[in-house]
């Protein structure tokens, strides 16, 4: 079905029975996995009870996540990972000495575990994979797919490394979301929050911040604004307070396992603090013997005053790019904000009292399960609809080593923007295209995303080539980048991967192994998986023939139907490639009569007489 | 040349009410966004996702001044390119440089100097941007194009202006 606005009673809808989906907030701490049933949205525990599940992922003779393995982080830290999360999509030279330890020397970043190297995106797939299993074993069902949250300040390499981690996982992921977003959308379902208001979302996790400014109306869901700080979270409160530990206990180089256990003992002591105003750190074994010392409340304000500031400057300036002067609620999410000193900030920064009707640890899981739920299909139509803004500005190195933005941060998804370039010597005949991210004027200052080669352009004077760059970003805020000579039409074409993640080959070789497909023949999977799709190819088609089959003319519908019997022909066959080859036929041929039925659409709802058919950007 | 205005099915003219076409913008992504397509087949989703980028691509150009205004002139035929590259007038210039030159001692302007500052920017983009409207509702596209020029113009004043209110906390 194209238009379910347009035709709600279908019979079609009626009898679809209802999939499930599946919500995962893959928290640098804590992890959670929550679905929606008919009307509510709830996170699922694990046998011992409790929803959240630490982010750590122990590796020895079998890999164990979650509470036994952090049991284990202190007495076998070089074999317990956690925090991962920080690393995801980053480099070496972006890490902090204290991120560095146990990490492998080579240039890819890796834990250097018993079972050998293990990349961010290998050890968060492994708490994909345990979530996912959980899932599983609670509903006795298995899921159509999951929306993962992300948070929102994450730039494009975050992104893929997360989209890959899932893929590793073996799990199908609907959408990448933002987690301010999926909190707003928790507190939307709730009703806590009134129609037409300005929203702040200030989420401060264990490793990321993020600050989104949102409106929330009828059926709707804009972002006007983000920002944050993917590298500020709960984990550098706990950093400051092991700097005082140190100074305390005058350790000048603790070892990793010395670290490791003034970091556990620096949470706790963080988070004792939350009820107290003074508690006495006992020095960890490795340390011993020191005496205890005391900490108080003051103490912990002052250490980490720079480091409440930091976000409150990355709100005013959220404020400022979303052009509202105050909001009319603010929305506490992520573990960090329990901490008093956080929470009283916020309210004079906002002038408002914060909502945290919601358990601020489960609010993002519960938003995008419910989220999940509308992207496998079991929406009406009726839901609100989220219109999310890309972070960070997207542009390409100019000469000089300069910055030309194409997108501009904040733009609503999904965005295509294109931009013509030249050539700057003479009889040039290559051009290398370098995409980065970030706000600053020079190269060197924002991230690198990619860099390629467009060659074969003819050679003519400086400035007399042609060559468009287009930059496409989808809902889940990934970037493809397409560059072509418009004069011989050369064209290139790509998705930004991550450059420190895995290759496509190791993924497949991971996918393989892993146990979930291992009894299972992929071969198999992959027929049933191309016969579905096929399958709800040619029902959507039927659908919208039977609907809107006046759009083409006899000449089309005889094509179009031809395409259709290509396709029943290899149905049947097991051939996956030529199945999957007859369907892309077939949906590119049934591409102009989408436009069409869109277009119909729009047409009756404007209820306008100049629409005629909208053209497209390219 | 893609034309925005026909795309949320309003008269291409330069006054137009922000808040309907607001709403129309709402009312459009509602039907074209990729999401209200999920489960639906990979062709479909291909297309809503191309559409609804085309519907932000054309909302981020209508809601905003001098681009509306670049693109009333584009669908006139006008080479916006090249009039980018066009000088104004060098009375206009002066002036430009005058009020750039406050701009950059923003900081230390007393309050009383930095208000009447902002009010000048302010009325002297309000002058623009009617003269901008008058001349293109009059037909005269040769004037409204050397109109545009100062818009442009004075539109980077104006967004310079609120980037030293905000670094200088004001």
């Amino acid at each position: 079905m194209l238009l379910q606005i347009s035709e709600p009673d279908s019979p079609v809808t009626n009898q679809r029975v209802r999939k499930r989906g599946l919500g995962i907030d893959l928290g640098t701490t804590n992890s959670l996995v929550a679905t929606k049933s008919e009307q509510d949205a709830l996170v699922l525990k694990g046998p011992d009870g409790t929803a959240l599940l630490p982010s750590v992922v122990h590796f020895g003779d079998q890999v164990t996540v979650g509470n036994p393995a952090l049991a284990l982080a202190e007495s076998d830290p070089g074999n317990t990972v956690v925090s991962a999360k920080r690393l995801m999509g980053r480099a070496r030279e972006d890490l902090s000495h204290i991120q560095l330890l146990g990490l492998e020397d080579s240039d890819r970043l890796a834990f250097d575990t018993a079972s050998g190297p293990k990349t961010p995106v290998e050890v968060s797939s492994e708490i994909l994979r345990a979530l996912s299993e959980r899932a599983a074993a609670v509903l006795g069902e298995p899921h159509e797919g999951v929306v993962i949250t992300v948070p929102a300040y994450f730039d494009d390499r975050q992104r893929q490394a997360t989209r890959q981690a899932a893929e590793v996982a073996g799990v199908n992921v609907l959408r990448l979301l933002n987690e301010p977003t999926a909190a707003a959308v928790a507190y939307g379902l709730d009703e806590t929050i009134a129609e037409s208001s300005v929203v702040a979302v200030y989420d401060l996790g264990g490793g990321t911040f993020d600050i989104s400014i949102l409106r929330m109306e009828q059926g709707l869901l804009r972002v006007l604004a983000t920002g944050g700080d993917s590298a500020l979270g709960g984990d550098d409160f706990d950093a400051v307070i092991v700097d005082w530990l140190q100074t305390q206990w005058s350790l000048s180089e603790p070892t990793h396992s010395q670290m490791r256990q003034l970091l556990m003992t620096a949470r706790r002591a963080k988070e004792a603090l939350t009820d107290c105003d003074t508690v006495s750190v006992d020095a960890p074994n490795s340390v011993a013997p020191q005496p205890s010392c005391e900490l108080s409340r003051e103490r912990l304000q002052a250490l980490s005053q720079s480091l409440v500031k930091r976000t409150l400057d990355a709100c005013s300036n959220a404020m400022e790019d979303a052009g509202v002067e105050q909001v009319s609620e603010v929305v506490l999410v992520g573990g960090s904000t329990r901490m008093p000193l956080v929470r009283e900030s916020v309210a004079d920064f906002f002038h408002s009292d914060p909502l945290c009707s919601i358990n601020p640890d489960e609010v993002v899981a519960l938003g995008a399960a419910i989220q999940a739920d509308v992207l496998v299909g079991n929406g009406d139509g009726q839901e609100a609809l989220l219109l999310d803004v890309i972070p960070l500005s997207l542009g390409l190195e100019t000469y000089g080593g300069l910055i030309e933005k194409i997108v501009p941060r904040n733009s609503v998804l999904p965005v295509a923007k294109a931009q013509e370039f030249t050539t700057a010597k003479d009889g040039q005949t290559g051009l290398v295209v370098h995409v980065l991210q970030g706000e600053r004027e020079r190269v060197e200052d924002c991230r690198s995303l990619a860099r390629f080669e467009l060659s074969g352009i003819p050679p003519m004077v400086a400035g007399a080539a042609r060559i468009l760059v287009t930059f496409r970003v989808d809902a889940d805020g990934l970037l493809e980048v397409s560059a072509r000579e418009e004069i011989t039409g050369t064209e290139t074409h790509l998705v930004v991967k991550p450059s420190f993640g895995l290759s496509d080959d190791e993924v497949a070789t991971m996918l393989r192994s892993s146990q979930q497909y291992a009894a299972e023949d992929m071969q198999a999977r992959q027929l049933r998986e191309a016969r579905v799709e096929a399958e709800s190819l040619l029902h959507g088609l039927a659908g919208a023939l039977e609907a809107d089959g006046d759009l083409l003319s006899v000449h089309e519908r005889l094509g179009l139907d031809g395409e259709v019997e290509r396709l029943l022909q290899v149905l049947d066959a097991d051939d996956v490639d030529v199945i999957r080859l007859r369907a892309d036929e077939l949906g590119q041929a049934s591409l102009a009569f989408a436009e069409r039925r869109m277009d119909k659409s729009i047409k009756a709802a404007l209820g306008g007489v100049a629409v005629s058919e909208l053209e497209s950007l390219d | 040349m893609a034309n925005y205005f026909q795309s949320f099915d309003l008269h291409p003219q330069f006054d137009i009410e922000l808040g309907a076409l607001e709403q129309r913008y709402e009312q459009l992504m509602r039907l074209c966004h990729p999401d209200r397509f999920a489960g639906a087949p990979a062709f479909e989703q291909q297309v809503a996702a191309k559409r609804s980028a085309d519907i932000n691509e054309a909302f981020d150009v209508l809601k905003h001044g001098v681009k509306r205004a670049g693109h009333l002139l584009e669908l006139k035929g006008v080479d916006l390119d090249k009039l980018e590259r066009q000088p104004a007038s060098p009375d206009f210039l002066f002036d430009q440089m005058m009020f750039r030159e406050q701009l950059q001692a923003f900081d230390s302007l007393s309050e009383a100097h930095a208000d009447a500052l902002v009010e000048q920017v302010c009325s002297a983009y309000a002058c623009t941007e009617a003269k901008f409207a008058e001349l293109f509702e009059s037909g005269d596209i040769t004037a409204a194009s050397a109109s545009w020029v100062e818009f442009h113009f004075q539109q980077k004043l104006k967004d310079e202006l609120v980037r030293a209110q905000s670094q200088a906390g004001r």
